[in-house]
């Protein structure tokens, strides 16, 4: 085993924080995140993974984990007078749950309607970073997120 | 004896293709640093369709002069270890609409807000700051979505293999 570089982004906290580890098991890993995060019952996650940290990751140099209380997020898109619900793992990122909703399983969206998809949070005027976790949007307590699916044409420069 | 000075803009390019964040994408198997050939780095990036795995890869060039004010220029491109490093692949004919867009034959490279030439059209960096490059940025913004884009192909890819 190696020394391995951690990010560590915890539930909708802004800052992220880097630490790196010699030669960690998996409990040391999970005890550092733990203690950066200073609360109980916090979950462990790769970045857009959907189980919690599991000792494959042990074998790696560099890894982005996101913390969260919620075991799960549901997550509600509503897209013209529907609203589809799916359960997500809090590191799943915003480009991943587009992909459900605007996938077969989702709205199943036309191959142009895709192109220009996004989602955002109700109220807001520019869509969500798709490389953004969704464990970001959501506080503890309260394991849901409401997103709204929109077509509106945000990547045409004319 | 001659002192060769270290460009600030190279030195900023490296420190930010050592992060844990482009790290762990090389590590997931989400793109790969072909080359550093200051100011040009080479990357392949690979998507996958989430339901059946189906993997889609594709080369880009990212030139990256004054780094990271301006941002990368981007384009598509077909990587060979020759003297130029590959050249400029023809545009793919087939594909999502996305993906399609953004690889159009255009003078300016990937047809993208976060692409150096393109952000000054139409006002674009303006009217889409959430796309658009800001020196604040790390390279890995644009990997990202560069990570996006071949994942939108694999996508509409996977069922018609």
């Amino acid at each position: 085993m190696s020394r391995i570089r951690v990010e560590i982004e915890i539930e909708d906290r802004k800052d992220v924080q880097v630490i790196e580890l010699d030669a960690p098991d998996l409990d040391s890993i999970l005890k550092e995140v733990r203690a950066l995060a200073a609360v109980e019952g916090l979950h462990v996650f790769e970045r857009d993974k959907d189980e919690p940290l599991g000792s494959e990751v042990l074998t790696r140099t560099a890894l982005s984990l996101h913390g969260h209380r919620c075991r799960e997020v549901e997550v509600r898109v509503r897209y013209e007078h529907r609203t589809l619900e799916h359960k997500f793992a809090p590191a799943t990122t915003v480009f991943r749950v587009l992909l459900w909703a605007v996938g077969k399983r989702g709205f199943n969206l036309d191959d142009t309607a895709k192109a220009k998809a996004n989602l955002m949070l109700p109220g807001a005027e520019q869509p969500l970073p798709k490389d953004a976790v969704i464990g970001s949007f959501v506080k503890h307590g309260d394991c849901c997120l409401t997103l709204d699916l929109t077509l509106k044409d945000f990547t045409n420069g004319c | 004896m001659d002192v060769e000075i270290e460009s600030p803009a190279k030195r900023t390019l490296e420190q930010q293709l050592a992060t844990v964040r482009f790290l762990a994408g090389v590590e997931q198997g989400r793109w790969e640093l072909l080359l550093l050939a200051w100011p040009n780095i080479y990357v392949r990036v690979t998507g996958r369709d989430p339901e059946t795995n189906y993997a889609f890869a594709h080369d880009f060039h990212l030139e990256c002069t004054g780094f990271p004010d301006p941002g990368p220029y981007v384009e598509r491109w077909s990587f060979a270890t020759n003297n130029t490093h590959g050249s400029v692949p023809p545009a793919p004919g087939a594909g999502s609409p996305g993906f399609i867009d953004a690889m159009k034959e255009w003078s300016g490279g990937l047809y993208r807000p976060w692409n150096r030439a393109a952000a000054t059209h139409n006002d674009w960096a303006r009217k889409r700051p959430h796309e658009a490059w800001n020196p604040q940025r790390d390279v890995t913004f644009i990997m990202e979505h560069l990570y996006a884009l071949v994942t939108e192909q694999a996508v509409w890819l996977a069922p018609k293999i």
